[in-house]
């Protein structure tokens, strides 16, 4: 009997355990560890963040699932990884502390014959001071998070009915954040929000970004074709924003967060401050900050993962300019170098480099777009190492070849909500192939044209309120769950 | 043979929202295949 333990239950890692426990016998054991009870459909928070959705919505308890699937589960956080095992055991292991309300903080360590880290990221709050729900400023990271902005946003907009003017921020809280386009999402939704209201004559909306231009969204901008004409996504996000009378202040580095104003450095050498009544500023990412130790217990920690805290997988990360990096560098099993059982997927893996252009304000501090991994390409990669895991352990032979599921040749959609409600909804719809551009293959653009592609309206949003529910179905792991794509 | 059947007269306003409506459905599809067609892509 084989067990494969799977670290996190976002959407790499509970598609990981799923297709793992579909594909392998009940001979073998599947088993995950979460600190968190309940599963969240994150691109659904927004929504939440307006108060257009409750967190009810867009959770639900992972325990029941499990059960009836066949896995176990662990309310737990994992803190060390011993791929060698311990003086007592050379089988794999992994140290958790127990998160679960009746036995909190109690240890235990579990074996594992191959593990995949699909951690997500540590929400780096404190990289900004007085960023985040703790802080000054609101955020969306969380259904908690979520409901908490949406009631931030509730007195805004009751402070806008009795007449006063309000001023709402939303974007980037880090020169180095991830997730541009929740930001671009949230802003669109409370601008569409205030409408709705009836007060956003008095109020107004801006979107601080890090993005050295609009439309970059952390990979570097696209050139989407729609009716025959090619277009970049700057020139049509500018009209989305201008249309709506959002302000953007592009290529910001946050500095600090405080009780009622943002300061800030930009690219362009500019110094402000931003006065708010309601600030939403994404925290910049981290790895998930698990230690590694060797057999003696020396610590290894540098070996497995970057200093950004993600894991090293099968990438190239040998340092070169921006102008030097190459699709090929990107990983495409998933399987860590130094241990062939241990595996990386989702955010938890360490991109290899920048998609966007990496900027920097005149003293220094990086104004840079860290690379997205949002659910479409998360939830493959966790399918392709469940595939190379299930057959490795039917087949018996540890060397049998990986499934691969490179950034650089997977394409991705993104539904970028605007607003929601049937008839009045609307969301920018955007596909791109490969979401790493990749020069070598498609010269002019980086991508594929025939599948880059990108419109605005109501069918959009029925395609996000759609994925929605379809999501939450699949994660519910109902019956032909595995028959809906990642 | 179909037969017509009398009814009121749409608006142009109704007929402009049902053209819309119509048009959004079309999209809908387009997104659908296009969504579809990319998840079946060899990595």
């Amino acid at each position: 009997m084989s067990r494969v333990v799977v670290l996190g239950a976002g959407v790499s890692g509970h598609t990981a355990a799923l297709h793992l426990r579909r594909l392998l016998g009940r001979g073998h054991e599947v088993v995950v560890v979460s600190p968190n009870s309940r599963w969240n459909w994150i691109p659904s928070n927004i929504w939440v963040g307006v108060g257009k959705m409750t967190s009810e919505q867009v959770t639900f308890p992972l325990a029941p699932i499990y059960e009836r699937r066949g896995i176990h589960f662990h309310q737990a956080k994992a803190v060390a990884l011993l791929p060698e095992g311990d003086r007592d055991d050379p089988r794999g292991a992994v140290e958790i502390v127990s998160t679960a309300p009746h036995n909190g903080g109690t240890t235990q360590l579990l074996r594992y014959d191959y593990l995949v880290n699909a951690t997500g990221p540590k929400l780096r709050f404190e990289a900004t001071p007085g960023l985040g729900p703790d802080g000054n400023s609101v955020s969306v990271c969380s259904a908690t998070h979520a409901t908490q902005a949406a009631a931030a946003l509730d007195a805004a907009i009751e402070r806008m009915r009795a007449g006063q003017r309000q001023t709402l921020v939303v974007g980037m809280g880090h020169g180095t954040c991830t997730c541009e386009g929740a930001a671009f999402e949230y802003v669109f939704n409370v601008d569409h929000t205030l409408r709705e209201a009836g007060v956003r004559e008095l109020a107004e909306v801006i979107y601080l970004t890090n993005e050295h231009e609009l439309g970059d969204f952390g990979v570097g901008g696209m050139v989407l074709e729609h009716g025959g004409e090619a277009r970049t996504s700057e020139e049509w996000m500018a009209g989305l924003f201008a249309e709506r009378d959002i302000r953007v202040i592009l290529g910001a580095h946050v500095t600090e967060v405080r009780p009622s104003e943002v300061a800030y450095e930009t690219i362009a050498g500019e110094s402000g401050v931003q006065p708010f009544d309601f600030a939403m500023l994404l925290p910049p990412f981290g790895g998930a900050g698990l230690r590694a130790f060797d057999r003696l217990g020396t610590d290894i920690t540098e070996r497995l993962f970057a200093p950004s805290g993600f894991m090293r997988v099968d990438a190239e990360y040998t340092s070169k300019p921006f102008e030097a990096w190459e699709a090929a560098d990107w990983p495409s099993t998933y399987q860590s170098p130094e241990y062939a059982n241990l595996f990386a997927v989702g955010i938890a893996f360490a991109p290899p480099h920048a998609i966007s252009r990496p900027y920097a304000t005149p003293d220094g501090t990086p104004v840079a777009p860290s690379p997205p991994r949002t659910g479409m390409p998360s939830g493959v990669q966790g399918r392709t190492v469940a595939r190379t895991i299930a057959d490795r352990i039917t087949s018996g032979n540890p060397q049998a070849p990986a499934h691969t599921a490179s950034m650089a040749k997977m394409g991705a959609a993104c539904i970028a909500s605007i607003g929601t409600g049937l008839r009045s909804g609307a969301a920018a719809a955007i596909t791109m192939s490969p979401i790493v551009p990749d020069r070598s293959r498609f010269p002019e653009t980086g991508r594929d044209q025939a599948e880059t592609f990108g419109e605005v309206g109501l069918a959009g949003h029925w395609m996000k309120r759609l994925l929605h529910t379809l999501f939450i179905y699949k994660a519910k792991a109902r019956p032909g769950w595995w028959l809906i794509p990642e | 043979m179909s037969e017509s059947i009398p009814g009121p007269t749409p608006s142009t306003g109704e007929l402009a929202r049902r053209s819309s409506v119509v048009r959004q459905l079309w999209r809908f599809v387009v997104l659908n295949l296009k969504i579809l067609k990319l998840s079946r892509q060899h990595h």
